[in-house]
């Protein structure tokens, strides 16, 4: 995966650089909002990481010029605490992410897979998929049932949600902030394990006993649904 | 350059509103007057003129009478008598014959640059300044009689003109010490709030403008900007009582995370306990982060940062995705999380408000006990949502404080995770929407009371 990173402050280039590459992605870092613009419309890249403050050229700038030229790479935009945390201007500019520094480098590399993923799925094949599986465990969007092993489960409406957003994203790390926004549709890190409790229910109803596990928790990070143990 | 420098200097002293005020006053005064007064003069003037032409005329009148009854003879006569008398000093007479000689008059010989022709009226300026006015006649025979007076013009112009000129310095004088006086006066208030605004500016946040007893207008002036340094004050002691009570919370885990940090580096440990060392380092990280996360977003929404996100909510929905998100954590602590919701619109930040009521949970989860209830209703003019749960509650005396950063009920016991910034988050959000907090002793437990105002212009209540 190639990744575009437009961030004026060398320490914290170097910093979220060096995540980057140690998740085995490639990184190109624009110093300010001109040769970031020129980086992403001359190259190509699957996501950009763009800071809101930028030298010369200021990052929802950056963000609008490129989605009137139809360059429509998915777009992570950072945002300074204390600045004003508009998230809704920086979606509205044409972002696809949002994040509010300090974040960890865990979160912001999930969201990057994740985005990059959409960005790969969006270009392939257009059609709603109304069925979602991984190993055993099978889901049906119209019906809204899911199946275990052949097995019917039982399942709250949130569990529901929970289940299809890791469905979506399998194989990929998704940390509990983006499940709570995804499922709740809140903004914040939440600062209890009260995500936790939510997984660990809906946990206790798909692996069931005698089965191989599929939800498995990343340490320091969130959760991955999967197939493999790793 | 040189040249410029007094010009500057004159422009500088003009700058000034007060030496422009000194210097437009009186020579506003002295205009009007002179404006008023300059065409009564003139009116004065012609009258005084008309005044002598009118007595001229009258004594022609006598004149003519004795000379048409007793000839030339008579008028000489009359003449001579009427100059002998002296009884009018401003009069002048002088008859002379055809070729100018004088006969008769108190003038030596025929003025110069009066004209000879009959009935002809003149006026002409005498070597010692004053005005002499009259007619002359030219009568048969040749001989021409002037008949003049001395016109009072001249004196009275220069007596106007001295009383004039005298009362306009006056008028400026006077003016100008009245201007100076009370520009002197101003200027020392002003002076006055310079010093003391100096002294803010150095770093005295206590001090305050002084006022006059006279509560005028720059009283008022100053009383808004005390206000607005009450304000900045405000802002100032709570800023440092932030970075104050950050640099004293943050100290203990730091130092705890750099004794753990000596430690993980210790040699010959497993790389499983390596691993744990590493993850709990990741985990005391985590935490400092977050709480400075609350501490600048509090600072942000106190300092009325919110972003223009404000919408109509429902308070009540809000509070059952909180009892939904918070249901299993509190079951797994085996607590019971229950509410008791009516709709309640109210307008603000959804996330925002969402996070008041998640912070009332988290708050009871962890320092409550027992069962915990959380209500939305419509009371009165308001919004109220009830936090309460059934543990040890709060003594009275520390009931205000719970509101405040990092207060602890137990001060001995070591800070968890954002521990001291929930409620005081809460509070911050709440004021910023205009609503207020209130904690309780519910007897048992704590209650903690959200109170936010209805929408204007429709109640957010419907039917249960």
């Amino acid at each position: 995966m190639k990744i575009l990173l437009v961030e004026d402050d060398p320490q914290q280039a170097a910093y979220i650089r060096k995540g980057i590459q140690e998740a085995g992605h490639v990184v190109d870092v624009a110093a300010d909002g001109r040769d970031g613009l020129f980086l992403a419309t001359t190259e190509s890249y699957d996501v950009l990481v763009l800071d809101r403050m930028l030298p010369r050229v200021d990052g929802l700038t950056v963000l609008r010029t490129l989605r009137a030229s139809n360059v429509a790479t998915p777009v992570v935009i950072l945002s300074a605490l204390g600045e004003v945390d508009d998230r809704v201007a920086g979606l509205r500019a044409g972002g696809d992410d949002y994040l509010v520094k300090p974040f960890s480098l865990i979160e912001l590399v999930a969201r990057l897979e994740a985005l990059a993923r959409r960005g790969v799925a969006a270009s392939g094949d257009a059609a709603p998929r109304t069925r979602l599986a991984v190993a055993d465990l099978e889901m049906d969007l119209l019906r809204r049932s899911v199946a275990r092993a052949g097995r019917k489960l039982d399942l709250k409406p949130k569990e529901f949600q929970l289940l299809e957003f890791l469905l979506r994203h399998s194989d990929q790390v998704v940390t509990r902030a983006m499940l709570l926004e995804a499922v709740w549709n809140y903004h914040f890190d939440p600062q209890t394990n009260v995500i936790d409790v939510h997984i660990s229910n809906l946990r206790a109803k798909i692996d069931l006993p005698g089965l191989p596990p599929l939800i498995h928790t990343v340490r320091g990070a969130g959760y991955r649904l999967s197939a493999d143990v790793a | 350059m040189s040249r410029d420098a007094p010009q500057r200097g004159l422009r500088a002293w003009f700058a000034s509103p007060f030496h422009r005020f000194a210097v437009a006053l009186p020579a506003a005064i002295a205009l009007i007057v002179g404006a008023l007064f300059y065409p009564l003069f003139l009116e004065a003037e012609g009258n005084i003129r008309d005044e002598v032409r009118a007595a001229i005329t009258l004594e022609i009148t006598g004149l003519d009478e004795h000379f048409h009854e007793r000839g030339l003879k008579g008028l000489r006569e009359v003449l001579q008598r009427r100059i002998d008398d002296a009884a009018d000093r401003d009069a002048v007479y002088l008859l002379t014959d055809r070729d100018g000689r004088a006969s008769v008059g108190n003038l030596s010989e025929w003025p110069a640059g009066v004209p000879v022709s009959d009935e002809a009226w003149f006026s002409i300026r005498e070597p010692d300044g004053s005005t002499l006015e009259g007619q002359v006649f030219v009568l048969f025979g040749g001989d021409r009689l002037l008949v003049g007076r001395h016109s009072p013009l001249e004196s009275f112009q220069r007596h106007m003109s001295m009383r004039l000129w005298g009362s306009a310095v006056l008028i400026i004088v006077v003016a100008a010490a009245i201007g100076w006086f009370f520009m002197q006066h101003l200027h020392r208030r002003l002076e006055t709030l310079a010093r003391e605004a100096a002294r803010i500016q150095e770093g005295h946040l206590a001090q305050r403008l002084s006022l006059s007893a006279r509560d005028d207008e720059l009283d008022a002036l100053a009383r808004r900007f005390n206000r607005a340094f009450d304000e900045i004050e405000r802002l100032v002691d709570a800023s440092r009582h932030v970075s104050s009570a950050i640099a004293h919370d943050m100290r203990r885990p730091l130092i705890s995370l750099r004794r753990a940090i000596d430690e993980a580096r210790e040699a010959a440990v497993a790389d499983a306990v390596l691993g744990e060392r590493l993850e709990g380092l990741g985990a005391q990280t985590d935490a400092l982060l977050r709480t400075f996360a609350a501490l600048l977003s509090l600072a942000r929404i106190e300092a009325g940062a919110l972003g223009p996100k404000w919408q109509a909510v429902d308070l009540a929905a809000l509070a059952a995705d909180a009892i939904e998100l918070y249901e299993p954590l509190a079951a797994a602590e085996g607590r019971e999380l229950v509410g008791s919701l009516a709709p309640a619109t109210v307008r603000g930040d959804p996330d925002l408000l969402f996070q008041v009521l998640q912070n009332l949970i988290e708050n009871a989860l962890k320092h409550g006990a027992g069962r915990m209830e959380l209500s939305v209703a419509v009371q009165a003019e308001s919004v109220v949502a009830c936090m309460r749960d059934h543990g040890p509650g709060a003594p009275e005396a520390a009931l205000p404080k719970l509101f405040e950063r990092f207060f602890r009920l137990d001060e001995s016991r070591s800070a968890p995770d954002g521990a001291g910034v929930g409620l005081a988050l809460v509070k911050g959000i709440v004021e910023a929407h205009g609503g207020r907090v209130v904690a309780r002793d519910a007897q048992p437990g704590l209650a903690v009371d959200v109170v936010l105002p209805l929408p204007r212009g429709g109640g957010g209540a419907g039917l249960g």
